[in-house]
């Protein structure tokens, strides 16, 4: 491998882990409160559903973006969920994270949907 | 003239175009119908989606034009209701037995919350229709294309062409399967685990001709 070579794997490299970097980067938790949709069936299983700033950081790192299509199809949306602000590289995002492991990010242009599977469930400890 | 030949529709209206992945065996008793959304902003999203395996799937199709594809036979079982809800809990009907059986149920210690609305679910789906809400195996299943909003907890308004398709065929059914239109068609987020909203204006319009 000559010189020119070993830049371009270099390149190709510090590209590919950049963008790894700007799918689970930095996430800053602005605000969080616990909401209860009191008026869907069995919502008293929601009063030991916690979860920390932390876990909001974790969920967004380890949670598998989903199109609407899978979403659809597997999310189970339960009556308690967290909400709020935060930050992702930069930009400015509401979210929601739902008891059972699916959760939205969106602000004007972004709508995206998450599940927790797997590895997800492990770190985030009451989720799933 | 409107047909229904094997389990298909036979009309100019629909176009047939089955796909083995979303058929689960044989559906028996049709019961009822379920309305859903697509959480897509075009049907050919789900298309490809069935086309590349895809296990879940509801029989019908509406596209924002109006456009009907029939994507499952009606004789074979499509995975399109997910986890149900109680529907004595909801309706405030249950007997005390019952009512501690499915608190017992959600609150069981040691479980995660899918576990625990999982086995609720099994448990509901153990009892006849129409004590409990339909089920895959005794239900047809129709999906509407249209994004959800999370800001706004709702879908994008349904076309007029999507509104008058689906009660088109909404008629075509109840009239085939001898359904009861009030009693027998439901709309996906008031039966299942899923966003309360799916569905809701499209049985609106079912049941009024209007949607707000």
């Amino acid at each position: 491998m000559n010189r020119l070579q070993g830049w371009l794997v270099f390149l190709a490299l510090f590209f590919i882990l950049s963008c790894q970097a700007a799918q689970t980067g930095d996430v800053t938790v602005l605000s969080m409160k616990k909401l209860i949709d009191t008026k869907v069936a069995s919502h008293k299983m929601c009063h030991d559903f916690l979860l920390s700033k932390s876990d909001v950081v974790n969920y967004f790192k380890q949670a598998t973006q989903v199109d609407g299509v899978e979403f659809n199809a597997q999310a189970m949306i339960l009556p308690c969920k967290y909400t709020g602000a935060l930050t992702m590289n930069g930009k400015q995002f509401k979210w929601e994270i739902m008891a059972g492991g699916a959760g939205y990010l969106f602000n004007k242009t972004i709508n995206n949907r998450y599940l927790c599977k797997g590895k997800c469930c492990q770190v985030i400890k009451g989720l799933c | 003239m409107t047909k229904v030949k094997e389990g298909s529709i036979i009309d100019n209206q629909v176009e047939v175009k089955t796909y083995p992945s979303i058929e689960h065996g044989n559906l028996i008793n049709i019961n009822s119908i379920v309305l859903h959304r697509t959480d897509s902003s075009n049907a050919t999203s789900t298309l490809n989606a069935y086309a590349k395996g895809k296990k879940a799937g509801a029989h019908f199709l509406i596209d924002k034009s109006g456009k009907i594809y029939q994507t499952a036979g009606m004789q074979k079982i499509c995975w399109h209701v997910g986890i149900m809800k109680p529907r004595c809990e909801i309706e405030e009907n249950c007997d005390p037995a019952e009512l501690k059986t499915i608190t017992a149920l959600i609150h069981e210690k040691g479980l995660s919350f899918g576990r625990r609305a999982r086995n609720l679910s099994r448990h509901e789906a153990n009892k006849a229709y129409p004590l409990r809400y339909p089920t895959n195996k005794d239900s047809l299943g129709i999906e509407v294309v249209g994004r959800f909003n999370p800001a706004k907890k709702s879908f994008e308004k349904p076309t007029a062409q999507q509104l008058k398709s689906v009660k088109w065929l909404v008629d075509v059914l109840v009239q085939q399967f001898k359904l009861n239109l009030r009693n027998d068609v439901f709309s996906h987020g008031a039966i299942a685990r899923k966003e309360v909203s799916e569905g809701a204006q499209l049985l609106q319009y079912v049941f009024s001709g209007a949607v707000e």
